[in-house]
């Protein structure tokens, strides 16, 4: 299922950590997540992609002055980059969704290991992806660069073809 | 395929990274001659037994984690973060 998501980009500056960690308190009233780790309301979600770095995914209709405004905000504190127009999120859920990425990933995602709000930057079919569980459905989000997407999406419908698969696009209207 | 003991992301395969080489080699000083500088490009030692090199972890953190890998078995025996202290070589 494609997803419209705003994402933006966020690096502390060096030392900052701590007030990175204060400011999107105050405005999101979300914890900088651990390695590894995302934290979500629902709405928005910090997701951990690197030492410093995270990955703020936000809903799709609050647009660019969302991350205009997050930028002038964390001035000197945080580097903030919108990646929205570059990457796109898919939604994999369903019964044999660990059959199919065990097809393609290589990470072991098996509940004992890897739960609800894990994360990880890793590849799914030889491709960049920050993969995140979003509940123990067990549903994942994965996030790809846009021009990947095409690929990824063909190379999931692969890898579940022995269990059956419906891709729904985001403008169902348009299908595929 | 070698399981890389990446610091910030655990265990990852090896096709995650890419291998950028020998990491005790050090830069010469400026005025050091072309010779040294020639070996500090080119000249590496091909050890066996214990190895310490730099694995780039392109695919996940995108962070430069030194390795300490035998290159007679594979085994890793520590992996680190690039400023943090190099564990001493032993043969
Ligand atoms: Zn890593």
């Amino acid at each position: 299922m494609q997803r419209p998501a705003t994402l933006v980009q966020l690096t502390a500056r060096r030392g900052q950590q701590p007030a990175l960690a204060a400011a999107i308190w105050q405005r999101l009233q979300l914890n900088l997540p651990q390695p590894g780790h995302s934290t979500s309301d629902g709405a928005y979600t910090l997701i951990w992609i690197q030492p410093g770095g995270w990955l703020l995914q936000a809903p799709a209709d609050i647009g660019n002055a969302f991350s205009v405004q997050l930028k002038s905000a964390l001035a000197g504190i945080a580097a903030v980059v919108d990646q929205s127009h570059g990457k796109c999120v898919l939604q994999v859920s369903g019964l044999s969704t660990l059959e199919v990425f065990a097809r393609c990933c290589r990470l072991d995602l098996h509940p004992r290991v890897f739960d609800a709000g894990r994360c990880a930057v890793t590849l799914v079919a030889r491709v960049s992806c920050v993969l995140r569980q979003v509940d123990a459905t067990p549903c994942f989000d994965l996030i790809v660069a846009s021009t990947f997407e095409m690929w990824l999406l063909e190379e999931l419908q692969e890898a579940s073809h022995a269990f059956g698969s419906r891709f729904i696009p985001a403008n169902a209207v348009v299908g595929m | 395929m070698l399981l890389i003991p990446c610091p910030y992301c655990g265990a990852r395969p090896q096709d995650e990274f890419h291998y950028r080489g020998d990491a005790t080699v050090k830069r010469p000083a400026p005025d050091a001659g072309l010779q040294a500088l020639y070996d500090f490009v080119y000249t590496r030692t091909n050890p066996r037994g214990w190895h310490l090199e730099w694995w780039h972890h392109y695919a996940g953190c995108r962070q430069w984690v030194k390795v300490e890998r035998n290159t007679l078995t594979h085994e890793i025996r520590t992996a680190v973060g690039p400023a943090e202290d190099t564990p001493q070589l032993s043969a």
